[in-house]
């Protein structure tokens, strides 16, 4: 038999060889603990890289590279105002020609001044940017003088200032990566990658190099370390040409599980989180403590109808469908947290349309269209879910039966999932678009060109002609007008899609250490007001 | 001897290339990468870009020069660049690689400490209250759902008692609860298993000469039982480890981890075949290694073999 | 007063001790398969029996009652869209026991066949059966299925299918075992000698010999399938909606934890009630059929 004292010290030896194999990975606490005012921001996933204008938009991506990343100019999407952001003024000087007037107070984080050369650089690095831009591939931009710098867009943009220069616009220093950059598009050439194709291909997939190291912005926070799968930390940019923020240094930290992202908020781990589940939210806020902070969500959810199937090409089968779905319904999924949307904008836009037919849930109206159409009761449709929104198909499912409808769900991996809808392999499909700013966004679902994929094939001359007007007016009031008219067709006369709600952005956050956040004031700009935070308890 | 390790070196060659090919194809089979690396890229003149990249890749390769050039690789211990992230593989598995061993030679410790010892009282009373409890705790401990366990765990500890962290990697408290969760279906196997393997040798002849010679029990047992215990539970190492490293992956998701298994997970996802494969391989030569090495000490441990 | 009608337990004792139990007879003495094999037999029945025995469509939402907690009307609450639990949870034996034993059927096949030509010939075939075994080991399970379903896609047949390739080996080396020390034997030998045809004497001769270690692994691959199941709907790659299985009811309970903890503490509690006693099924016929572990009980 083992002696108590032998076992016990064989005991021992584990703790210890335990204590040492975990120890090896502690040692970045002590490097953090010196930051006089810290908050821990919980994040549901690692941002893959911190490039401002990541095409794979992550809100955890967002959170992290906006604080440090800064545009020429916010907007506010429920006032439709513009605020200055690293432009002082700006003017449209002609249907395709903007003047931007610079700061010529702002550093970038390691100390070179910010010019209208970093705003050219950025805009024009690669042909890429000129054409995501919209820009005149002859003369893109003109730089004036050290701040003052004329942008000219190909065609007149209605959504130009909104969509282009305010939400996916963020400047990029000219002196860290113009070197690199021409570097890049050289080594790529010389690999073999056809001449045209190197710009692209070093924006978007050589990005992630640059992206994770030697971070440098403008931004009120300045990137301080990355500890890639543990955290990254950013530290206050006392030289902030809008004044330092309270906080020294803000910890982003990521668990995917919601459960655990919840309890980590609700023991003191995190500080403050990003996405919270919305089953949670109703409980959340009877907890000391800890506040919910809802805003509108810019965004919208939809059944997409695939037209090109032939059960659904008679519009009187998806008006049908429209009726059947039990919105109200589906809304108590997600208690208190989404707003009802008839058509292809959030009812937060000012360019939304309230007399669209809302199609209220209405079984018999939609059993008489579909007597009307002539309806096969034998034919059985697919609805195609991710599975982050089984529940929504499962109750829709049981909404199309009840008026005879048949219908499989088809529950498809997010990876895969929006690259088939879009492919249009689908015939219902559960879609969703967010940060929604500018009804161009229309053009692309919607334009009979399918350039955002053939998920709903939806082909109508008028509404096509009337999106690509709208694009080109530059008049907001005149635009106002066409994307009402374009509305009332898509959703009253073909029932292009079933729209169903948009969603809040909910945030919560913990009373006893945070102040100051009360708003916000920019609902597409995640974490924009931590700027303005204060940090309380210990 | 030599001759017996030289061939079983060859043996763990033979597998390894064959769980690289498994791998290769598999993914290969699983869809583009360049189509999800462009999931949400509307663009119109996206597919250019795409035909550029799998140049770029090398995925417009016919799939035997893949192959090759993946194995040339694989030999040169280089796995190229991440698809996603376009950082070195090799780099990304070492980033994670530490966790994950943190975690599963913890648990192993964990599981063979609370087993050897525990497996053995119960075998010396057998039927007792302690044998039957025991045996109790251990069906449970495999029969019930770590990822589920888990979650009752950081109820308990982290939210309820606020004993300990629900995740995050930053100190060692944090590895106390995946760590027992991870060790506990292994802990409750081992039990059983290293109860048996005593009460078979306390059963057997030599022992019985041992105890008519009249050495005390004590002497019976930490003399020849124990080492004679000791063999089929070394046997065991490897295929343990095995259930670890699986097991790892979910308490790694569990946990928020960012450890190997939770890296092969999101690789997986997102068809990013370089990481995969090289986490895959990583994994596998660490089981195949245990296994070796396990074969290699038997002989030291049982001198039977050794005269073999 | 005569000992055979005062002390009839000792005589039936005695007896015991002279002529050895039937398989039945130790089936019902030994704790572990009697407990094992009665759960076993109720989940059986639950799973035959759904349609009678569930109070609810199991698929029927009912938004106006979204993770209540249980009540009379429903024993065991209802779910994230209002559907009753129980009937859910009566449903979902069904798919368990699904997974579970097709798992082993398909893993059996496939294992016991491959082990069984392994042992019996040897040679090379021996050796390339026995280097895909060490490959398939090699790999852990999980992270086997894990790549298998993300090329094939989710799907009930497909869990089966990635659970199955990854539970083969734990046969094919028990089976082969039991055919190298088997086939030396005189039955076998005798039956060459009568002329019987080699795949007859696999099947027909050593098969039944081998028998018990395979019915071990047999029970205790259910357990380690349903296992299996959960933990892949737990990554998302289980069964798809809206099936009922307890490997999704758990994990949609999962995330409902802090609201409504009834949604995940049933599903869990049925997992490893399966689980269970499937395992003590398996632990109690390794006793019962393996003599060598007999003397250890």
């Amino acid at each position: 038999m083992l002696t108590s004292k032998k076992y016990f010290l064989i005991v021992l030896v584990g703790v210890v060889v335990i204590a040492l194999l975990s120890a090896c990975g502690a040692s970045s606490e002590a490097a953090d603990g010196a930051a006089a005012s810290s908050i821990t921001v919980g994040l549901g996933t690692e941002p893959p890289n911190l490039d401002p204008r990541n095409y794979n938009y992550t809100a955890g991506t967002f959170a992290v590279a906006w604080q440090i990343f800064e545009p020429l100019v916010y907007h506010d999407t429920r006032t439709d105002e513009l605020i200055p952001g690293l432009a002082e003024s700006w003017e449209q000087i002609d249907p395709t020609t903007y003047e931007f007037k610079l700061r010529q107070d702002v550093t970038w984080h390691d100390g070179e001044p910010f010019t209208a050369e970093d705003v050219a650089w950025t805009l024009t690095r690669g042909p890429r940017p000129i054409q995501e831009f919209g820009l005149n591939p002859d003369k893109p931009v003109e730089v004036l003088d050290d701040h003052t710098i004329r942008v000219y867009t190909a065609d007149p943009l209605g959504y130009f200032m909104v969509q282009s220069i305010a939400l996916n616009l963020r400047i990029m220093p000219k002196h860290i990566l113009g070197d690199w950059y021409a570097d890049c598009q050289t080594t790529m050439t010389e690999q073999g990658l056809a001449a045209e194709s190197t710009g692209e291909v070093c924006t978007e997939v050589e990005k992630n190099r640059v992206w994770t190291e030697n971070i440098v912005g403008t931004g009120p926070f300045k990137f301080k370390s990355w500890e890639p799968g543990v955290n990254i930390v950013l530290a206050a940019n006392q030289d902030y040409w809008g004044g330092a923020p309270k906080i020294d240094e803000v910890v982003f930290k990521w668990v995917e599980e919601e459960a655990t992202r919840i309890i980590n908020l609700e023991s003191g781990e995190y500080d403050l989180i990003l996405g919270v589940p919305d089953t949670d939210i109703e409980r959340l806020e009877t907890v000391d403590n800890i506040t919910v902070l809802k805003s509108p969500g810019y965004g919208y959810d939809m059944i997409t109808l695939n037209e090109a199937v032939p059960a659904l090409a008679d519009p009187r089968v998806r008006q049908a469908i429209a009726y059947a779905v039990d919105k109200q319904s589906l809304m108590k999924l997600f208690p208190g947290v989404v707003t009802r949307t008839c058509g292809p904008l959030s009812t937060h836009s000012s360019f939304y349309n309230s007399d669209v037919n809302c199609y209220d849930y209405n079984p018999d109206q939609a059993k008489a269209l579909l007597a009307e159409a002539g309806w096969d009761a034998n034919t059985t449709l697919t609805l195609k879910t991710p599975p982050n929104q089984q529940n929504e198909a499962q109750l829709i499912q049981r909404n199309l039966q009840d008026v005879g409808i048949k219908v499989d769900l088809l529950t498809v991996e997010a990876g895969a999932y929006y690259q088939e809808v879009r492919d249009g392999q689908s015939e219902l499909a559960l879609y969703g678009f967010s940060n929604i700013v500018d009804p161009d966004h229309m053009y692309w679902v919607f334009h009979k060109d399918w350039i955002l994929g053939t998920a709903s094939a939806y082909q109508n001359d008028t509404v096509s002609s009337l999106l690509e007007e709208g694009q080109t007016t530059t008049d907001q009031d005149q635009r106002r007008q066409i994307y009402n008219e374009a509305q009332q067709i898509i959703v009253d006369d073909d029932a292009a899609a079933v729209f169903l709600y948009s969603h809040d952005d909910v945030r919560a956050y913990r009373t006893d250490r945070l102040t100051g956040i009360e708003e916000m004031p920019l609902p597409t700009d995640v974490f924009y007001w931590l700027r303005s935070a204060e940090v309380t308890g210990s | 001897m030599l001759r017996i390790i030289i061939w079983r070196l060859l043996q763990g060659l033979i597998t390894m290339w064959l769980v690289v090919t498994v791998v290769f194809v598999v993914m290969r089979l699983s869809g583009d990468p360049v189509e999800m690396l462009y999931a949400g890229d509307p663009r119109p003149e996206a597919e250019r870009e795409k035909a550029a990249l799998r140049q770029a890749l090398g995925l417009t390769e016919p799939l035997p020069v893949q192959y090759a050039s993946f194995l040339t690789q694989v030999a040169r211990l280089d796995f190229g660049q991440s698809f996603v992230t376009r950082r070195p593989v090799m780099q990304m598995i070492a980033q994670t690689l530490p966790y994950t061993l943190r975690l599963t030679v913890s648990a192993f410790i964990v599981a063979y400490l609370v087993a050897l010892p525990l497996g053995i009282i119960v075998a010396l009373r057998r039927n007792s209250w302690l044998d039957y409890s025991s045996l109790v705790l251990a069906m449970g401990g495999v029969s019930i759902p770590p990822f589920w366990v888990g979650l009752m765990f950081i109820l308990l500890f982290a939210l309820k008692l606020d004993w300990l962290p629900a995740s995050g990697v930053e100190s060692a408290s944090a590895y106390v609860l995946p760590v027992i969760v991870l060790a506990i279906p292994r802990m409750s196997f081992m039990t059983r298993y290293v109860r048996g393997a005593m009460l078979e040798v306390l059963s057997a002849d030599y022992l019985r000469t041992a105890r008519a010679k009249g050495l005390p029990e004590g002497a019976v047992v930490t003399g020849h039982a124990l080492r004679n215990t000791l063999i089929p539970i070394v046997t065991l190492v490897g295929l343990q480890l095995g259930y670890l490293v699986g097991g790892s992956v979910i308490i790694e998701q569990v946990f928020g981890i960012p450890g190997l298994g939770h890296l092969l997970v999101q690789s997986i996802f997102n068809r990013d075949f370089p990481v995969v494969q090289a986490a895959v391989l990583i994994l596998s030569l660490s089981i195949v290694l245990a296994n070796l090495l396990t074969d290699l000490t038997y002989p030291y441990l049982d001198p039977r073999i050794r005269h073999e | 007063m005569s000992n055979s009608l005062s002390h009839p337990v000792l005589h039936r004792a005695e007896a015991d001790l002279h002529r050895p139990l039937s398989f039945w007879g130790k089936f019902i003495r030994n704790p572990q398969t009697l407990i094992g094999g009665l759960i076993v037999a109720a989940i059986v029945v639950i799973a035959l029996l759904a349609p009678v025995l569930a109070p609810y469509d199991p698929n029927l939402p009912n938004p106006d009652q979204l993770y209540q907690p249980p009540s009379p009307a429903h024993p065991m609450g209802t779910d994230e869209i209002g559907r009753d639990i129980l009937s859910r949870m009566i449903y979902g034996a069904r798919i368990s026991l699904t997974v579970g034993l097709a798992t082993m059927l398909l893993a059996g096949v496939i294992g016991i066949s491959l082990g069984a030509i392994s042992g019996y010939f040897g040679g090379r075939l021996d050796v390339v059966i026995m280097r895909l075994a060490d490959t398939f080991q090699a790999i852990p399970g999980l992270v086997l299925a894990i790549g298998i379903l993300a090329v094939l896609g989710a799907g009930l047949s497909r869990v089966v299918l990635a659970i199955a390739l990854t539970s083969w080996v734990a046969y094919s080396r028990v089976v082969r075992g039991s055919y190298l020390a088997l086939k030396e034997q005189q039955f076998v030998e005798a039956a060459h000698a009568v002329g019987v045809r080699t795949p007859t004497v696999i099947v027909r001769h050593i098969l039944p010999n081998a028998i018990g270690p395979i019915l071990v692994i047999l029970t205790l691959n259910v357990a380690g399938a349903i296992l299996t199941e959960a933990a892949l709907g737990y990554l998302g790659l289980g069964v798809s909606a809206p099936t009922a299985t307890w490997g999704s009811m758990l994990v949609q309970g999962q995330r409902l934890i802090r609201v409504a903890p009834h949604v995940a503490i049933f599903p869990g509690i049925a997992i490893f009630l399966t689980a269970l006693s499937f395992n003590l099924l398996g632990e109690g016929l390794r006793d019962i059929l393996d003599p060598a572990t007999q003397r250890r009980v």
